[in-house]
């Protein structure tokens, strides 16, 4: 009977096209304002390494202020940790892995003169980021502990950056030249999906990883700039870059991998330990509150998805429901309208759940179209966005899940939206309807 | 084929208690041609519509095929009312966006006939009704004549046991009715009972019984001076 109540929807699209357009356009309207910011939302709420996420902890000590916290509303201890502290719990190294980490720029200059310098993102980091992160090499590696022990001018390249200089990915061994140093690459990095890029969210956690990766130890000897935030509550003790480094000014992102609860506690621990040995020596003046956080638990105290965003896809929830709301209401007068009909078909033997059916039918039928109507127009929606904010390139796309949950979405929500009607038509009484035909 | 007895109807509102049928008794045998007259309000269409199950009386015994219809569920009741009742009415209720083939074919659809079934049964009906050739035309592009023979091939096309016809030459010209009437007449000679509903006395004399319903109840038709005239007139009409 499907097939014959899909004829029959169809008939009745086609008797009524301006009311069904409407229709159609509601739907689509309302499923494509909702999808556009939900996609943006999913995008943004993304666990950008699931396999890894519950291991990997952003570190915090709280070497602020002893008279002022650093966060008065929440009570947070500061994002980023100061240039000495990461040091040396690098040095230290209790975790299974882990890296301290900050971003700086570079120009890279290549080889062929007719070839234009251009400036690089570059993070700055230990030799453990890659295994920790799970970093998609294309050729080669990381480099070794003994490199960055003896400060080597080695680098990690992507393969954007690869192709753009000697527009070749295996590069491996040759040298590139980074403002005024030849660097020996270690490895070429394929394209590598992190998004948001959770390791940093001082800074944009939109963007891609950076175009190159160098040693930390590399980055202090050449006393290579941090373009992050630097926050500092008393000014450095002493001038220049190395009173920088060895002042209270938080700078560096600083990531631990511990692969179980042991390791987790053995390195809360190791944390207060070390917070109690350096309050000997005079640091650390404020109540403990050294912490560490899983990556989902540090994307949501850092508000990487805006509140706005949230605001906007309640909005676009809302104004879903007002148009399928909408579109019942359409419905309702249409079907009450073909009172008629359904008498004479409810006369000639068709049940209650044969009409409730059919109408049914011509529910989902033009939640079908509105779908496809909303995919459209979430495709444009989309585009918008990114032309409105060019930092939501990557994220407001659609993917293949969201189009899938769209069609249903779309096809539940008129379906949902045509049930009462529907129910209304098959209650209608044959015998009120027939001398008035 | 149709027993009623001591069958009443009552339309209930807030305010007022209205009776459509007070104790209607009958009896339709099977093969019979019964046309029921009555004035306005005299309760002929709620007859008509308790009869056809398209309303559940409020007390007495109705039995339509010895079935009785008053312990049946909504869905029983669509199920006997496809497979044993044929309605023809008065503005004939066919659906404009349908073909002709398509209308005769709505019954037959809640049967759940196969295709090949529902197709033999379609041309057949219309080709009886004489529009063999015009399966595929629409409503509109009909006369008011033929969009009855449409009706009457749809409640036929199912083979019911019971035609129900509600004034089904009312909105005919006296040509057209004439040709319905015959049409409603040869298919009685074939063994379906058919009701008729109408105020027309002269359509009334031409079924072989008559029964008149005033205020809800059947009045004994020896008071309203009728006589069946139907035997003479088909006796001319073979003739």
């Amino acid at each position: 009977m499907f097939t014959y109540y899909l004829k029959l929807a169809l008939l009745a699209l086609k008797r009524t096209p301006v009311l069904s357009t409407l229709m159609v356009l509601a739907i689509a309207l309302g499923l494509a304002t909702a999808m556009t910011s939900f996609t943006v939302l999913y995008r943004l709420s993304n666990n950008p390494i699931p396999h890894k996420s519950d291991v990997l902890y952003a570190v915090q000590l709280d070497n602020w202020d002893p008279q002022s916290p650093y966060d008065r509303e929440r009570g947070l201890p500061p994002d980023q940790l100061t240039h000495g502290d990461t040091r040396r719990l690098m040095a230290d190294a209790k975790g299974l892995r882990q890296a301290g980490m900050y971003q700086s720029s570079v120009v890279v200059v290549p080889a062929d003169p007719q070839v234009r310098p251009r400036n690089a993102s570059v993070r700055v980091t230990g030799g453990d980021l890659f295994a920790m992160f799970d970093a998609p090499f294309l050729h080669g590696g990381g480099w070794s502990k003994e490199d960055e022990q003896r400060e080597a001018r080695v680098a990690v390249i992507t393969r954007e950056l690869a192709e753009r200089v000697f527009k070749k990915t295996d590069v491996v061994g040759q040298r590139i030249r980074f403002d005024d140093e030849d660097f020996s690459i270690t490895g070429v990095l394929d394209t590598w999906e992190l998004r948001p890029r959770f390791y940093d969210v001082t800074n944009n956690t939109l963007d891609d990883p950076e175009d190159v990766f160098l040693p930390f130890t590399v980055a202090t000897a050449r006393e290579m700039d941090i373009n992050g935030n630097i926050n500092c509550w008393q000014p450095p003790s002493a001038p220049g870059y190395r009173g920088l480094m060895d002042s209270e000014c938080i700078m560096t992102q600083y990531w631990v991998e511990l692969p179980d609860a042991a390791a987790v506690s053995a390195y809360q621990a190791y944390l207060d330990a070390y917070v109690a040995e350096q309050r000997k020596a005079g640091r650390f003046g404020r109540p403990d509150n050294h912490r560490i956080t899983p990556v989902m638990g540090w994307l949501a105290v850092n508000n990487v998805v805006p509140d706005d965003t949230r605001i906007f896809v309640g909005v676009g929830v809302a104004f879903l429901i007002v148009c399928l709301l909408n579109a019942a209401g359409l419905l309702l007068s249409k079907f009450l309208r073909k009172s008629g009909e359904i008498g004479l078909r409810r006369a000639l033997g068709a049940r209650r759940s044969a009409i409730f059916a059919q109408h049914l039918t011509e529910s989902g039928l033009i939640g079908a179209l509105g779908a496809v109507c909303g995919l459209l127009l979430t495709l444009g929606g989309l585009a918008l966005v990114r032309s409105l904010m060019p930092n939501f390139d990557d994220v407001a796309r659609l993917d293949v899940g969201l189009f899938g949950m769209l069609l249903v979405t779309a096809v539940a929500g008129a379906v949902a939206a045509g049930a009462y009607p529907a129910w209304r038509a098959c209650r209608i009484a044959p015998a009120s309807q027939l001398k008035t035909q | 084929m149709l027993h009623m007895q001591n069958l009443r109807k009552v339309f209930r509102t807030a305010l007022v208690e209205t009776h459509a049928l007070r104790d209607l008794t009958l009896d339709v045998k099977a093969g019979e041609f019964v046309a029921v007259t009555g004035p306005s309000g005299s309760g002929k269409t709620t007859f008509l519509n308790i009869a056809g199950l398209l309303e559940e009386h409020t007390d007495g015994v109705y039995e339509l095929d010895g079935i009785d219809v008053k312990k049946l569920d909504d869905d029983a009741r669509s199920r006997l009312r496809n497979e044993k009742i044929g309605f023809i009415f008065q503005s004939f209720n066919l659906i404009a966006d349908l073909d002709l083939y398509d209308n005769v074919d709505v019954p037959l659809r809640y049967r759940g006939f196969p295709k090949a079934e529902r197709k033999r049964r379609i041309e057949q009906a219309l080709s009886r009704v004489g529009l063999g050739s015009r399966l595929h035309h629409y409503p509109n592009e009909l006369s008011g004549g033929q969009q009855q023979r449409v009706a009457i091939a749809r409640a036929l096309a199912g083979e019911p046991k019971l035609l129900l016809a509600d004034e089904p030459t009312g909105n005919l010209d006296t040509v057209m009715a004439r040709g319905v009437l015959e049409l409603l007449e040869e298919i009685n000679d074939q063994g379906t009972t058919i009701v008729m509903v109408t105020h027309d006395l002269e359509l009334a004399r031409r079924a072989r019984r008559h029964v008149h319903i005033v205020d809800g109840q059947v009045v004994d038709l020896a008071e309203h001076d009728f006589a069946p005239v139907r035997a003479v007139e088909r006796v001319r009409a073979v003739a």
